[in-house]
């Protein structure tokens, strides 16, 4: 699982306006580079645009490529991706693109994080007219590269993914440990049938009163 | 701490308690380490009371069976032989004291006898010369034991045959002893009634003794209400019918000695999935019944044809919780599914064992031998042909049938009849001396001197009088939900149970005509209570019955009590004491005689 870009921007009354982007290009083609760069940046915009102020979203990106499909990329270059957005009610979004594997929780707590720090260190007053040169933000790169591996990065799914083995392993265990001893069919089979035909013990004797009784 | 006592209203477990505490005291006597050698015949009783961990705490560190010959070597300090004052085991004593003299081991010896002192033993001892060695000879008071949080039992095999054929009052003594014991921890019982001669003999011996404690008064609140004492000989015909309960017949098939059971093991192999069934287990199954095990205490006294359906309901109750499994999602569910599993593999383990237990029991139930001796046994409790000499009993004689199944058919017979006609005997006794052989004329005898066979006297038949006013007889009895207490013989009410039924409400004096017509006197008799202790009874409270068996008891019988405990109406719940508990079998067994063993 790869993280590819990661993107803060403003999200303007028409536009978005990108304040500081970190890419991570290095499964693509040195040639490609720029042009796939490119159309991320583009992508993270329009993204933010389309996204409403407070909310959310995991954008499948095949959708928006089709848009654009123009030949920028060679057919079998052509991967899937999930632009994940938040745009915050102050109107500062992130976006990173990522591939499908990536769990989504995790690169919503990244978003989160970066822009809690990114509204720290950089004035709100800067945000609407701002770009990547004058931005004084350092961190993305670093938050780029350690999200790379969302276990060590995210503590939370570290001990999620651990729960979700141990789980796993409980049910197992349980199971073999419930297959021992007698199966449960069988017993329920046998009961019933023990149940089944039980003639009455009573109502054997057959001469009942066939003699009368001299007191 | 045996929980499956403390279940009941009266909690058993302080008499457990209190045997333990004695029995610590006596080991702590002979200090240093020891080894126990035991008489055979107590380490069943003993089992109930105490486990091998108990004695290990206080240094027990081997146990031997008495043997004649050499004890085994040892390196303990003392021996101890637990034993019960019987002159034979005496002899063996003595032997084995000799045996260790030659040996040079300074090691102290100790007799505990089981349940008292004798003092022909202690002589004998001394006739042998070996009265010297021991350093504690002491009595352990062992009488009634705790089966179950409403059952005692003193185990005392030959109660009825001593007091019914050898005059040989020894066991009503005990018995006295046992509930003054009884009273001692649970308080003076104000009310005694009875019936039968023995019971009217342990009656005046509990009287007598409490005069001799007259100066310390017991001021423990009373737990029992009331004392029933009843004569096995009161009740001569229920023992030999055949019991149809799950643990009544459990004890006719395979015999339940101090709560265990020894079952053939085939059933019981662990199948495992593909496995031929090679390597089956040879060693009988062996498993303990009580009241701890939930599914048991449900389905003991049940009707045996109500148990399938109780397996089978409690087969689905299982099933669906093993199934919960899969709405576990989180760990904390999960947690709490595991938390179960151990309770919940016991009750499947239970399950399986019981289901087991049941088809075997089935297999037998459903057979045409079982069903036509259960045919002519309701024949004669209905009182239909009870003077002809039977088909069916001549016919099982001609195929040389088990010889006491005979003899439960021929005495039941009897017992129905008031006695038989001379014809009618002797044509049985003849057809049985000449097919098993002439040794069984004593057993014969004896059956006729305990009342089970013997020629009719008058031609008068008291048994159509009693079985009508005490409705012996219930026509249509419900096995599956029963309301009244003959299903434990489907449609047969034990007369004993009847007795204490009637006696709680609407009491004797109702039924006095019939009282005359039973053995022996019926009784009653009050004990004061020192002041300031008499029970201030609750609204709806229930007043609790101690029923006495002397002579023994059957399990269907104690089945029937329970029934009547957990009546809503009834108000009595009953605490079951015994000599013994048996079952038909077990009973004519100890009648038997054979001409060259000794009195057992």
């Amino acid at each position: 699982m790869k993280l590819y870009s990661l993107s803060i921007l403003h999200k303007g009354a028409t536009k978005a306006n990108l304040l500081k982007a970190a890419y991570d290009l290095s499964s693509f083609s040195f040639f490609q580079r720029s042009s796939i760069q490119e159309f991320m940046t583009f992508t993270s915009a329009l993204i933010v645009e389309r996204t409403t102020q407070g909310s959310r979203a995991s954008v499948k990106e095949q959708d928006l490529y089709k848009l654009i499909k123009k030949s920028i990329m060679h057919d079998d270059c052509i991967k899937e991706y999930l632009c994940h957005v938040y745009v915050r009610n102050d109107n500062l979004s992130a976006v990173v693109i990522a591939d499908t594997e990536y769990p989504q929780r995790v690169c919503f707590t990244l978003l989160d994080k970066v822009l809690e720090e990114f509204s720290r260190q950089v004035d709100s007053i800067d945000w609407p007219s701002g770009n990547p040169e004058t931005i004084n933000y350092k961190a993305l790169d670093i938050h780029l590269s350690k999200y790379q591996n969302p276990r060590e990065a995210d503590a939370m799914t570290k001990v999620q993914a651990e729960l979700d083995e141990t789980k796993i392993i409980l049910h197992n265990t349980m199971e073999s440990l419930l297959e021992r001893g007698e199966k449960l069919d069988d017993l329920v089979s046998k009961s019933e049938h023990l149940g089944n035909q039980s003639k009455a013990f009573y109502k054997t004797a057959r001469k009942q009163n066939s003699c009368c009784e001299i007191m | 701490m045996a929980s499956h006592l403390s279940y009941g209203r009266v909690n058993l477990n302080i008499l457990r308690e209190a045997a333990r505490k004695e029995l610590r005291e006596f080991l702590d006597k002979c200090a240093g380490s020891k080894a126990i050698v035991w008489d055979e015949y107590l380490t069943g009783p003993f089992g109930l009371i105490a486990q091998y961990s108990l004695l290990k705490e206080h240094e027990v560190e081997k146990m031997f069976t008495l043997k004649s010959g050499r004890l085994p070597s040892a390196d303990v300090k003392n021996i101890i032989f637990f034993v019960r004052p019987r002159l034979e085991l005496m002899d063996i004593i003595a032997e084995n004291v000799f045996s260790e003299d030659k040996m040079h081991l300074s090691r102290d010896f100790h007799i505990l006898f089981v349940p008292r002192r004798s003092m022909l033993c202690e002589q004998r001892l001394k006739e042998l010369g070996v009265l010297g060695s021991f350093i504690n000879i002491d009595e352990y008071i062992l009488d009634l034991i705790p089966y179950d949080g409403d059952l005692l039992s003193m185990e005392y095999e030959s109660a009825f045959r001593e007091c019914y054929l050898e005059n040989d009052q020894t066991s009503l003594y005990h018995t006295a002893k046992g509930l003054m014991t009884l009273q001692a921890l649970y308080g003076t019982i104000p009310q005694i009634y009875g019936k039968g001669e023995c019971a009217r003999h342990v009656a005046n011996m509990m009287l007598r003794m409490k005069r001799e404690f007259a100066g310390s008064q017991n001021q423990i609140l009373p737990v029992f209400d009331t004392l029933l004492l009843l004569d096995r000989n009161v009740d001569l015909l229920t023992p030999l019918a055949t019991q149809l309960t799950y643990e009544g017949l459990i004890d006719e098939i395979y015999g339940i000695t101090n709560g265990y059971v020894k079952l053939p093991p085939e059933k019981f192999a662990q199948k495992k999935q593909g496995e031929a069934s090679k390597d089956l287990p040879t060693e009988p199954k062996k498993l303990q019944l009580n009241s701890a095990e939930e599914l048991y205490a449900e389905i003991r006294d049940k009707n045996f044809n109500a148990v399938g359906a109780a397996l089978s309901k409690k087969a689905k109750i299982i099933s669906a919780a093993f199934e919960e499994r899969h709405n576990a999602k989180t760990v904390g569910e999960i947690k709490q599914f595991v938390s179960q599993l151990p309770h919940m593999q016991a009750a499947r383990s239970s399950l399986a064992n019981h289901t087991s237990i049941a088809e075997l029991i089935k297999d037998i139930t459903t057979s045409e031998a079982f069903f036509d001796n259960l045919t002519v046994e309701q024949e004669f409790m209905t009182g239909v042909d009870t003077d002809k000499v039977n088909t069916y009993i001549e016919d099982c004689i001609a195929q040389k049938d088990p010889l006491i199944k005979i003899l439960r058919l021929v005495c039941m017979q009897s017992v129905c009849n008031n006695g038989l006609k001379q014809k009618v005997l002797d044509h049985y006794k003849r057809e049985i001396l000449q097919t098993y052989g002439y040794e069984h004329m004593l057993t014969l005898n004896n059956l006729e001197k305990a009342g089970l066979l013997k020629p009719q006297m008058s031609s008068r038949n008291n048994y159509p009088t009693i079985r009508k006013t005490l409705k012996l007889w219930m026509e249509d009895a419900n096995e599956q939900n029963p309301n009244d207490i003959s299903y434990v013989y489907s449609g047969y009410a034990p007369l004993s149970i009847r007795l204490t039924q009637v006696l709680a409400r609407p009491g004797w004096r109702s039924i006095e005509e019939v009282l005359k017509m039973l053995p022996g006197p019926h009784f009653e008799e009050r004990q004061q209570l020192p002041a300031g202790l008499h029970k201030k009874r609750q609204q709806g409270e229930n007043r609790t019955t101690l029923v006495f068996f002397l002579g023994g008891v059957s399990y269907a019988e104690i089945a029937a009590l329970r029934f009547l405990s957990q009546m809503e109406d009834s108000g009595m719940e009953y605490i079951i004491a015994t000599t013994k508990l048996l079952n038909g079998t077990t009973w004519i067994k100890s009648l038997m005689d054979r001409p060259e063993s000794q009195a057992p």
